[in-house]
C-alpha cells in the first residue's frame, strides 16, 4: 500500500545573499518513513530542514504539510520538532524540566506532563537522572535529553540536524541503531540530516543526495550504493573508480582501450558514459589472466583489507582485496560483468573516481590547502 | 617569597582601604577636625538626620541611579540581542562601534554636549528650562548603556544560538522564547550591567553637573558646591553609611554565589536579592527623609508680615555653598522662613566658583531667579548685559545697607545689586613657630620659615599678595607690573610648602604649617582647632570682596526675586546669615545689634583707626588676564 506523504516540498529556491542554496527543489516524504539528507557540507541539506522546522521560509516555492500549504506558519506551530546539532539544551533547567518544556509551553496537566517525562526518560534509557543539572551529562546523555525532550511532544514529524556527529565513533554507532528503534517503536517520521554515508546507509528507508541545492539522487540505500545516476553520487557514496567509457551497444562497453560485456542498456550507439567499478568488485589476477593490466604503486593496509593502487595506461584504480601486493608487482585485473555499472554523463563527469593523486603527500598538500583557505 | 607577598597583599589592601578606614574613623569624631580625634561620638550622624537637603540629594541620587538602572538595562540588553541578530558585515561593525564610543569619551565632552543638546531641543519647543530631573536621567541612561551592552553581548555569544530556535521548535512564541530561555541563560550578563549601571549613576558627577538645572541636585554635586568652606563631616557619616550598606551587599551577592553554586537558584537568588535591596535602600532613604524633615525643629519665625500673592510660585536660587542659615544646629532656616511667610517654593542650588556660575549663566540652559557674584564678576556680567536692573521701590530694606557698601565700582548707582557678605585677606600665623608678630606680606617670601608657608592655589589671590608686597596695583593694565608679580611668586616656590584651598584648614589646624593667607571669616573655624593661630592684616593692604545679590536677565520670576532679596536683608535673616557664615554683614541693624556675637569684631570689622587698605579686584581686560594666567602656569611649573 502506498502511504501518504506527510511533508512535500515544491520547486523550492532559497538564495542568501545572492548564493543560491537551494535551486528548485522537489521531495516528498512518506509518512512513518526515516529518510535521509546526505551531502558535503553547504549542499543545502541544513537550510531543508530549516523550511520544513518553519525557521526559514522559501524565496520561492512551497512546503506542504499533510497536503496543506504550510509557508508563513510560524515553527512553533508546526507538528514538527527538531533535536539540534549541538542539543540546544536548556542550561537554566534540570533534565526533568527540559524534557517538560513543551509540554508545559502547551499547559498540559501536571500529571499527565510527570507520566510522560518517565515514559521519555525509560525510552532513552535516563531514569533517574531527573534531577541532574544538563552541564553534568556526557555528550551521549546529552543526546537522549534532546531526544527525549523533542519527542515528548508527540510530533508527526522529526527533524534531526547532525545529531550524532559531536559523539565519538563508539557512542555514535549505538545511538544509530537505538534513533532507528525508538523511530520503529514510535512509528514517527524522521528526517535526518548527515554528510555522514555510512550513517545514511545504515539507518534510513530512503537516502536523498544532495549538491549544490539540488537533489542528486533519491533512493534506498541499495539504490544508491548500487545504480549512482552520477558521478557525484558514486563517489560521494563509497569509494569508486569512475573511467570514461564508449556504450558500443546494449550490454557492451569499452573502457581503458579493452570491451566489457556488462548489464546496462538503454543508451545510444557509441554514447560516451561514465563507467563505474567499486573497488570491492575488482578481482586481482596473474597479469596473462587479467582483462587489464597494470603496476601496483602503492599499498595501505586497513585492517580488514588492503586499499592497492594500480596504474593502468596512466589511470589509478583503487582495488580492496584481502590478499597481500607489494609495490612494483605487475598484476591483472579481472572485472565481472555486473560489476560494471553505466551512468550517463553528467556536471560531475571527470571530477571523481581518479585515484592518481591518491598518496600521501597529496593528502597533506591539500590538508595544507584546506588550512590555508581557512 | 611568601612573605614578600604577603607583605604586597597587606600594602594593596592598605592602599586601597585606608582612605575609607580613615573617613570612617573621622565621622566618629566629636570635633570637626580632620587632623586631631577628640573623641568618640556620634553627633554628626545626628546632624545627618537634620540635614534634609543632603538627605533629599541622597534619595535624588538612588533614585536616579536606580531609574536609570534600569531603563539603561531594558533597553542595552534589546539592543544587545539586536546587535547580536545582525548579520555580520559593516552595519554590525557600526553598531558596535557607536555604541562604544559614549564610554570612550571624557566625561566632560559627554556632559556639555548633552547639555547643549537639551538646551537647543527645549529652545525648539520654546520652554525655557531645560535641564531638570528628567535631563539628568536622559544623561545617565546614555552613559549606562554602552555598559549593559557590553555585559550582555560576550553573554549571548557564549550562549547556543539554537536555544531560542529549540523553545520556538517546542511551542514558544518568539517573545516567550526569549522571556523563558535566552533571558535566564544571558542573565549573569544583565545583572553585572545592571550593577555597573547603577554604580556609575551613583558616583557621577561631571555629566550630573552639566545636565542638571536649577531644580535638581545629586549628592555628588551637592558634596562638590560644599567646598566654599568645608565639606561638613556630616558628609564623612553620609558616606560612612553608604559605603558599609555597599559592603554588606557585595558580602550578600557573594555568599548566595558561593551557596549555590550549582543550583538553578542562583539567578532567581540574584534577582530577588537585586531587587530586594534597591527597595530596601530606597525605602529607608524616603522614611529618613520624611523623619528628618519632622525632626527639623529649627525655628522659621519671622515678625514681618509678607503678602502672599506669589504663592506657588518658585524661585530658582543660585547660591555659594554653605553661604546661607540652613537651619543646622537651631540656626534659622532661612529658604524654609521664606516659603512659610510667603508661600514660594525655594530651589537652591550652589557653585563653587564666579566663574562655574558664570558658565551656566551664559550657556542659557537655567533659569536662576537670584544669583550672588562676586564683586569683579558683577562688573563683568553688567558689561556683558546678563543681569537685570532692581526695583528698589520693592526692596525696602535696603535702607539697612550700610553707606561704605553703596555706590562701589562694580555698580556706582545701585541699579543691579544688594551686598549680601563682604570678606577680607588676612594673614593667619602659628605663634608658636612665628614668634614675632608679622606686619607684612613679606613674611610669606621670608626663608626662616621656608617650608612652613602656604598660599593661595588659585591665580588672582596668589598674584594679589605678590602685588600688595611689592606695592603694586593689583587691577593694573601694565603688563610689565603683572610680570615683577610673577617674578616675585618665582622666588617665593622657594621657601614655599604648598599651595591649596580648603586644605589650608587641615595643615593649619594641625600646626603641620605656619603661615597662610586666608579670608578672615575662615580663620574662626581654624581657631576653634588651634589656639596658637593668630590673625593679622599686613600694612601693605588687602583685598576685601562683596558678594552681592543679582538677577539673571534670564531670571523667570522677578517679581518673587525682589520679595526674596528683601527678605534677605530683614534683620533677623541677616542677623541669622552673619551668625552662620562668618563673614562681616554689609547689614547695619546686623553690625549694631547687641546680640551679635560678632559685634566690634576687630577681624571682621577692624576700627577705623587700624588704617587697614583695602583693595577690591576688578575685572581685567580679556589680554592682561590671558598674560597673567599664562605667567601663572609658568609660576607653578618652575
Amino acid at each position: 500500500m502506498e502511504k501518504e506523504n506527510i511533508v512535500e516540498l515544491k520547486n523550492i529556491s532559497v538564495a542568501f545573499d545572492g548564493e543560491q542554496v537551494l535551486d528548485g527543489l522537489n521531495l516528498e516524504i512518506k509518512d512513518k518513513e526515516f529518510i535521509t539528507l546526505l551531502g558535503p557540507s553547504g549542499c543545502g541539506k541544513t537550510t531543508t530542514l530549516r523550511l520544513i522546522a518553519g525557521f526559514l521560509e522559501p524565496d520561492s516555492g512551497d512546503v506542504l504539510f499533510g497536503g496543506e500549504k504550510i509557508n508563513g506558519v510560524p515553527s512553533y506551530k508546526r507538528q514538527v520538532n527538531t533535536i539540534f546539532q549541538r542539543y540546544a539544551l536548556f542550561p537554566h533547567l534540570n533534565v526533568y524540566e527540559n524534557i517538560a518544556f513543551g509540554l508545559r509551553v502547551k499547559k498540559r496537566p501536571e500529571k499527565e506532563i510527570k507520566e510522560k517525562v518517565a515514559e521519555m526518560l525509560r525510552l532513552v534509557n535516563l531514569a533517574g537522572l531527573e534531577k541532574r543539572h544538563i552541564d553534568t551529562l556526557s555528550g551521549g546523555q546529552q543526546q537522549r535529553v534532546a531526544i527525549a525532550r523533542a519527542i515528548a511532544n508527540h510530533p508527526k514529524v522529526l527533524l534531526l540536524d547532525e545529531p550524532l556527529a559531536a559523539l565519538d565513533l563508539k557512542l555514535r554507532k549505538d545511538m544509530q541503531k537505538e534513533l532507528k528503534k525508538i523511530q520503529q517503536q514510535l512509528g514517527i517520521t524522521f528526517i535526518f540530516v548527515t554528510h555522514d554515508q555510512e550513517e545514511a546507509l545504515t539507518m534510513s528507508d530512503r537516502v536523498v543526495v544532495m549538491d549544490g541545492g539540488k537533489i542528486q539522487q533519491v533512493g534506498s540505500p541499495q539504490d544508491i550504493y548500487n545504480e549512482p545516476q552520477n558521478a557525484f553520487v558514486a563517489d560521494f557514496i563509497g569509494e569508486s573508480n569512475i573511467v570514461d567509457g564508449n556504450m558500443l551497444r546494449d550490454y557492451f562497453v569499452e573502457f581503458s582501450g579493452q570491451k566489457f560485456d556488462c548489464l546496462d542498456k538503454g543508451f545510444a550507439e557509441n554514447e560516451l558514459v561514465d563507467v563505474v567499478v567499486r573497488p570491492e568488485d575488482v578481482d586481482i589476477v596473474a597479469p596473462e589472466k587479467g582483462m587489464l593490466k597494470g603496476q601496483v604503486t602503492s599499498v595501505a593496509f586497513l585492517g580488514v583489507h588492503y586499499e592497492i593502487i594500480v596504474d593502468i595506461g596512466g589511470f589509478k584504480w583503487m582495488i580492496q582485496t584481502t590478499d597481500e601486493h607489494f609495490v612494483g608487482d605487475n598484476v591483472g585485473l579481472y572485472i565481472e560483468p555486473d560489476a560494471i555499472h553505466i551512468m550517463k554523463k553528467s556536471r560531475y563527469s571527470g571530477l571523481y573516481g581518479d585515484y592518481s593523486s591518491y598518496s600521501e603527500e597529496m593528502d597533506e598538500m591539500n590538508e595544507m590547502a584546506e588550512e590555508a583557505a581557512k | 617569597m611568601s612573605i614578600l607577598r604577603k607583605i604586597f597583599i597587606a600594602l594593596m589592601l592598605v592602599f586601597l582601604y585606608a582612605p575609607l578606614l580613615v573617613m570612617t574613623f573621622f565621622s566618629f569624631n566629636s570635633s570637626s577636625s580632620t587632623s586631631v580625634f577628640e573623641g568618640f561620638s556620634l553627633k554628626w550622624y545626628e546632624q545627618l538626620l537634620y540635614d534634609s537637603e543632603s538627605i533629599s540629594a541622597l534619595q535624588n541620587t538612588l533614585i536616579l541611579a536606580v531609574l536609570s538602572a534600569v531603563i539603561a538595562t531594558v533597553l542595552g540588553t534589546v539592543a544587545a540581542v539586536g546587535i547580536y541578530k545582525m548579520k555580520k558585515g559593516i552595519l554590525k561593525t557600526t553598531m558596535t562601534t557607536v555604541t562604544n564610543i559614549p564610554m570612550m569619551t571624557p566625561e566632560i565632552v559627554t556632559g556639555v554636549s548633552l547639555m547643549l543638546l537639551f538646551v537647543f531641543m527645549a529652545s525648539l519647543v520654546g520652554k525655557k528650562e531645560a535641564l531638570g530631573f528628567g535631563t539628568v536621567l536622559c544623561a545617565h541612561i546614555t552613559f549606562n548603556l554602552p555598559y549593559v551592552i557590553l555585559n550582555v553581548l560576550p553573554k549571548l555569544k557564549q550562549t547556543d544560538s539554537h536555544l531560542s530556535e529549540a523553545a520556538e521548535d517546542l511551542g514558544c512564541t518568539p517573545v516567550k522564547a526569549f522571556l523563558k530561555v535566552v533571558l535566564p541563560a544571558i542573565y549573569p550578563g544583565i545583572f553585572t550591567g545592571f550593577i555597573m549601571s547603577f554604580t556609575l549613576s551613583l558616583d557621577d558627577f561631571v555629566i550630573s553637573y552639566f545636565t542638571s538645572g536649577t531644580a535638581f541636585q545629586t549628592l555628588p554635586i551637592r558634596i562638590y558646591s560644599m567646598t566654599k568652606k568645608t565639606v561638613k563631616p556630616t558628609m564623612y557619616a553620609l558616606s560612612t553609611i553608604i559605603f558599609l550598606t555597599v559592603l554588606i551587599l557585595l558580602i550578600l551577592v557573594n555568599l548566595s554565589k558561593s551557596e549555590n553554586k550549582k543550583s538553578k537558584l542562583r539567578p532567581r537568588l540574584m534577582k530577588m536579592a537585586s531587587v530586594a535591596v534597591c527597595v530596601v535602600i530606597v525605602a529607608a532613604m524616603t522614611g529618613i527623609s520624611l523623619i528628618s524633615r519632622n525632626l527639623k525643629n529649627t525655628s522659621t519665625a519671622v515678625v514681618s508680615e509678607y503678602n502672599r500673592d506669589l504663592a506657588g510660585t518658585t524661585l530658582n536660587v543660585y547660591n555659594w555653598g554653605e553661604y546661607i542659615s540652613d537651619g543646622t544646629d537651631d540656626t534659622l532656616d532661612v529658604n524654609a522662613a521664606f516659603e512659610k511667610l510667603t508661600g514660594i517654593k525655594v530651589n537652591y542650588s550652589y557653585f563653587e566658583s564666579n566663574e562655574e556660575m558664570y558658565a551656566k549663566i551664559k550657556a542659557g540652559s537655567s533659569a536662576y531667579d537670584i544669583i550672588i557674584p562676586s564683586d569683579y564678576m558683577i562688573h563683568r556680567m553688567i558689561k556683558e548685559n546678563m543681569l537685570k536692573k532692581l526695583d528698589f521701590s520693592k526692596i525696602s530694606n535696603y535702607s539697612y545697607i550700610d553707606e561704605s557698601y553703596k555706590n562701589l565700582y562694580f555698580d556706582p548707582n545701585n541699579e543691579y545689586s544688594v551686598p549680601y557678605n563682604v570678606g577680607m585677606v588676612g594673614l593667619i600665623y602659628n605663634s608658636k613657630i612665628v614668634t614675632e608678630k608679622p606686619d607684612s606680606w613679606e613674611v610669606l617670601f621670608d626663608s626662616r620659615y621656608a617650608g612652613n608657608i602656604l598660599t593661595f592655589n588659585n591665580s588672582r589671590d596668589a598674584f594679589g599678595i605678590a602685588q600688595f608686597a611689592l606695592g603694586l596695583d593689583i587691577n593694573s593694565s601694565n603688563k610689565d607690573d603683572w610680570t615683577k608679580a610673577a617674578d616675585k611668586l618665582i622666588e617665593q616656590n622657594k621657601v614655599l610648602q604648598a599651595r591649596v584651598m580648603d586644605e589650608v584648614f587641615n595643615k593649619m589646624e594641625s600646626g603641620n604649617a605656619a603661615l597662610a593667607p586666608y579670608y578672615a571669616g575662615d580663620f574662626y573655624t581654624m581657631k576653634e582647632a588651634n589656639d596658637d593661630l593668630e590673625f593679622v592684616y599686613p600694612k601693605e593692604g588687602t583685598n576685601i570682596f562683596v558678594d552681592s545679590v543679582c538677577v539673571p536677565q534670564t531670571a523667570q520670576n522677578y517679581d518673587a526675586a525682589m520679595i526674596y532679596i528683601n527678605f534677605l536683608l530683614e534683620p533677623e535673616v541677616a542677623l541669622a546669615n552673619a551668625e552662620y557664615i562668618c563673614y562681616a554683614s554689609p547689614n547695619t541693624s546686623v553690625i549694631n545689634n547687641e546680640e551679635y556675637s560678632f559685634k566690634d569684631d576687630p577681624i571682621l570689622y577692624p576700627p577705623e583707626e587700624f588704617k587697614i587698605k583695602t583693595q577690591y579686584y576688578h575685572d581685567l581686560d580679556p589680554e592682561i588676564r590671558n598674560h597673567y594666567e599664562s605667567l601663572w602656569t609658568k609660576v607653578r611649573i618652575s
